[in-house]
């Protein structure tokens, strides 16, 4: 049974045999393809169309008639095969094609890969092979892995096109047609050192194709190790930035929410904050996205154009990364000087124990007293008009060298500039007062006219000269800095009794 | 150079003139120009005509016209134009020539 079709040669319909239509088909192709390059191809052709046509009309059978591949063959025996279509006015386009390596397939032992580089390199294949038997011999199987390496990246020479390319041959129809006939007709020529290469080269087959296997699974491997990198770094990154809250705070703060916002718009500009956030994103992302990329180009092996998809992924990476950088930069340039101010606080001297009370949020407050965010001594509150910037004042108590109580406010800040500076640390919104012996602290201080953050701190410095006492109320154990003079009392809190100050230290051990 | 190239090139040479003669005797479809030169043993396959023709004939050395067939399908009759006949008389005088020539070389071995 045989598929039949209508074809329209030259205005006759002819019924065709399917196989007897591709034989056809196939030689007319081939003859447009010889004039390809003439003015009348056309013209040629369709010359060519009309009589066949008239051939298969002359046997009388049209119509009922159906052309089978016995037909055809027999036409192009009187048209002559596409090589007898000679034209040598018309040359022929040639190319001369880059020479290009190959495994050559057909003189191969193995995989080809030693009968390529000698076409690649005009050296005598059986040298090249029995250069790679020694390196595998003395070059403890160097020789092998070079071997299967090329075998993996070099590709087959298939079509004679690349047949052709391999032997870096001129380029044209009548070089492809001959090396499709050569090929027909190729006997192995073999002489009797070949024979006993062909013989090693049997069993190496076999070691070859196991290590070829081992080593693509070796490739396997490392491609999904790239695309697991790949993933869990992405999956990482927008947790981070959709809950990074949740691990970077105890209040849980998505990093892209109204909060978040404002909250950085504490520390710079809202604009400033989403480009940090995108680029930041990108540096991250970029990398990723190209590394699971990799690994699916190692093991699916496919082919792409992928090279103008690196190289703009590769050119946003460094856009990214510079506009993060100068975006930091402009950030840092904002910290770049500090000052201070100094305050004594007066009438300590006569006192014999101080009393230090440090003042917890009031209860009509509009402050949230769960900080939404606190990292090391600062922390921002939610209050009732929104997010506000309150930072925690420094408690240091030290031994005095002199025999008075001393106490001591230092306020810092800093700014793109001194002068900047000292507006910020004016700016500072925290109050004290000594009322007798005791002395009233602000458990966290606040910054006026909407102060960005810029590195402001309080230290409080209380100097206890020995045998006078001091004690501290709860809250201002919270923000009693660690130091040896308070090593006492820093973990075994005992709020508002009196601590005497030692030799060196609070409630030392008489020895 | 091989001995094929050389036989193909003095056969195409030829070719070109036959026709030219061929047609001098009268108007006529390609097939049947065709069929002459078989007769003579001047080409194998047909395939080799047709750009042969087509060049002559771009070349104002011939002209063709369509005609109906009561067999198939409608033929490209050829005629010979005025510059293909003094084209062919110029062609007749270099192949006297040339034959001539051969022939003086070959007797004078």
């Amino acid at each position: 049974m045989k598929k039949t079709q209508k074809v329209n040669i030259s205005g006759v319909v002819f019924n065709i045999d399917e196989d007897a239509y591709h034989c056809l088909d196939n030689y007319l192709n081939q003859i447009s393809a010889r004039f390809a390059n003439l003015e009348e191809a056309q013209e040629i052709v369709s010359d060519i169309e009309q009589r066949i046509a008239e051939l298969f009309h002359e046997k009388g059978k049209s119509g009922e008639y159906i052309v089978t591949i016995d037909d055809v063959n027999e036409v192009i025996s009187i048209l002559g095969s596409p090589s007898d279509y000679s034209d040598t006015d018309a040359d022929q386009p040639s190319f001369k094609r880059k020479k290009r390596m190959y495994r050559d397939v057909d003189n191969s032992i193995i995989a080809g890969v030693c009968s390529g580089l000698g076409n690649y390199f005009n050296i005598d294949i059986s040298i090249v092979r029995v250069l790679i038997v020694i390196l595998s011999f003395i070059g403890f199987g160097t020789g092998l892995i070079v071997y299967g390496l090329l075998w993996i990246i070099i590709p087959p020479a298939i079509t004679p096109t690349q047949k052709l390319e391999m032997q870096g041959q001129e380029f044209n129809l009548g070089s492809i047609e001959h090396k499709i006939a050569t090929k027909v007709n190729q006997v192995k020529e073999s002489s009797l050192f070949d024979k006993i290469i062909n013989g090693l080269g049997k069993i190496v087959l076999m070691f070859g194709k196991f290590l070829y296997i081992i080593l693509r699974a070796v490739l396997i491997i490392i491609g999904i190790t790239l695309i697991l990198t790949g993933i869990a770094f992405i999956v990482t990154l927008l947790v981070a930035l959709f809950h990074g809250g949740d691990i970077f705070s105890y209040n849980g703060l998505p990093l892209f929410n109204d909060i978040s916002t404002v909250i950085m718009s504490h520390f710079t500009s809202v604009s400033m904050f989403v480009t940090l956030a995108i680029t930041a994103f990108l540096v991250v992302f970029i990398p990723c996205v190209l590394i699971i990329y990799a690994g699916l180009r190692i093991i699916f092996r496919f082919k792409s154009s992928d090279k103008a998809l690196v190289l703009s992924s590769v050119a946003i990476w460094f856009v990214a990364a510079i506009v993060f950088g100068i975006s930091v930069a402009l950030i840092a340039k904002d910290f770049a000087r500090e000052r201070k101010s100094i305050t004594y606080v007066d009438n300590t001297a006569q006192i014999e124990n101080l009393h230090i009370v440090t003042l917890p949020l009031p209860e009509n407050t509009d402050i949230n007293p769960h900080a939404a965010l606190t990292i090391d001594d600062f922390s921002l509150y939610t209050s009732d008009d929104g997010v506000k910037l309150y930072i925690e004042p420094e408690l240091h108590i030290y031994r005095a060298n002199g025999d008075n109580i001393k106490v001591e406010i230092v306020k810092k800040a800093s700014g793109a500039t001194k002068l900047i500076a000292s507006e910020n640390v004016e700016r500072i919104d925290f109050d004290y007062t000594l009322r007798g012996d005791t002395l009233f602290l602000d458990q966290i201080f606040g910054l006026k006219d909407y102060s960005k953050f810029r590195g402001q701190e309080v230290d409080v410095y209380v100097y206890i000269p020995k045998g006078k006492g001091v004690s501290l109320n709860q809250e201002s154990y919270n923000i009693l800095d660690y130091s040896w003079s308070v090593s006492n009392i820093y973990y075994n809190q005992k709020p508002d009794e009196i601590n005497i100050m030692g030799k060196n230290e609070l409630n030392e051990d008489e020895e | 150079m091989s001995l094929e190239n050389t036989k193909a090139q003095m056969r195409k040479g030829v070719l070109e003139y036959c026709i030219l003669s061929i047609l001098q005797e009268g108007d006529a479809y390609s097939s049947a120009i065709i069929n002459k030169l078989k007769e003579s043993e001047l080409i194998v396959v047909e395939g080799t005509l047709y750009p042969l023709l087509t060049r002559q004939k771009n070349a104002g050395l011939l002209s063709y016209r369509w005609e109906e067939s009561t067999q198939g399908p409608p033929r490209k009759y050829y005629s010979l134009t005025d510059e293909g006949r003094e084209a062919l008389d110029e062609l007749d005088k270099s192949w006297k020539e040339l034959v001539d020539a051969v022939a003086s070389l070959r007797n004078e071995k």
